[in-house]
């Protein structure tokens, strides 16, 4: 276990929910069962911390998802440091 | 062959419009990647937060060049189960320009994907478009200049598609 809840956030819903306390956001965490939106959600990441300059946290999920049929996708979420301005 | 991997964004670049912490200091960007014909490419995320109401949009920021991609056809065929012909099979000058389909660059000129909200029967829905501009324009009446093919469009979607205009 990391000292970091969103380090230690194991599903995209864990993550949302991490960031959410951490830096008082209000990400979705809950979606109706059986909705695509909530399948991933329920999608396993695993996350890096400071994994490039200007992004603090990179989330990626460990298997892609067919949202559209036969067209598996990888979800990512960045958690972006914007102080210094836009990245390029 | 063109090796556009220089163009291509690595796995969550950060790109479009995202949610930002209050104080302007922090973004999330929610992303999803595919391999198109074995090129990943990745869009983005314009409004998570309101992702229950009005489900989620992924979008490709601006146009991406993608090289060449050799199996292109045979990738679209397999992946989304229809039948573009080969060249072998149409008239010409149709064959020529789909025989210099896997020697010329594409670009993704539209990819997008809308997840509707809860509550909605809709489906998700999808549009993939890929152009190229050939090298060498194809006459399309043999021996005019008049008409000539300068490139080609490759896509699919489940979209409802807007009827074209008919000449007054």
């Amino acid at each position: 276990m990391a000292d970091d809840p969103i380090l230690d956030a194991r599903t995209v819903t864990e993550l949302c929910t991490a960031i959410n306390q951490t830096y008082a956001l209000n990400l979705p965490v809950q979606f109706d069962a059986g909705t695509v939106l909530a399948a991933l959600w329920a999608l396993a990441v695993t996350v890096t911390k400071d994994p490039r300059p200007g992004t603090r946290y990179e989330a990626t999920a460990t298997g892609g998802y067919p949202v559209v049929p036969a067209l598996p996708g990888t979800l990512t979420v960045d958690v972006l440091d914007t102080s210094a301005g836009p990245q390029s | 062959m063109t090796d556009a991997s220089a163009n291509l964004p690595m796995a969550g670049t950060p790109t479009g419009t995202v949610t930002t912490a209050a104080d302007g200091t922090l973004s999330v960007l929610f992303g999803l990647q595919f391999l198109i014909d074995g090129k990943p490419v990745t869009i983005s995320s314009a409004d998570i937060a309101n992702a229950a109401t009005k489900g989620i949009e992924f979008a490709i920021p601006g146009p991406l060049d993608l090289g060449t991609l050799a199996n292109l056809i045979s990738w679209i065929n397999t992946t989304f189960s229809v039948n573009i012909p080969s060249g072998d099979s149409l008239p010409s000058p149709l064959n020529e320009v789909v025989n210099v389909l896997t020697n010329i660059d594409f670009t993704v000129t539209e990819f997008h994907i809308k997840i509707p909200p809860k509550g909605s029967s809709d489906t998700v829905q999808y549009t993939l478009a890929l152009t190229a501009t050939l090298a060498s324009p194809i006459n399309l009446i043999p021996g005019s200049e008049a008409l000539k093919i300068t490139g080609a469009l490759v896509g699919v979607s489940n979209e409802a598609q807007p009827a074209p205009a008919l000449p007054a």
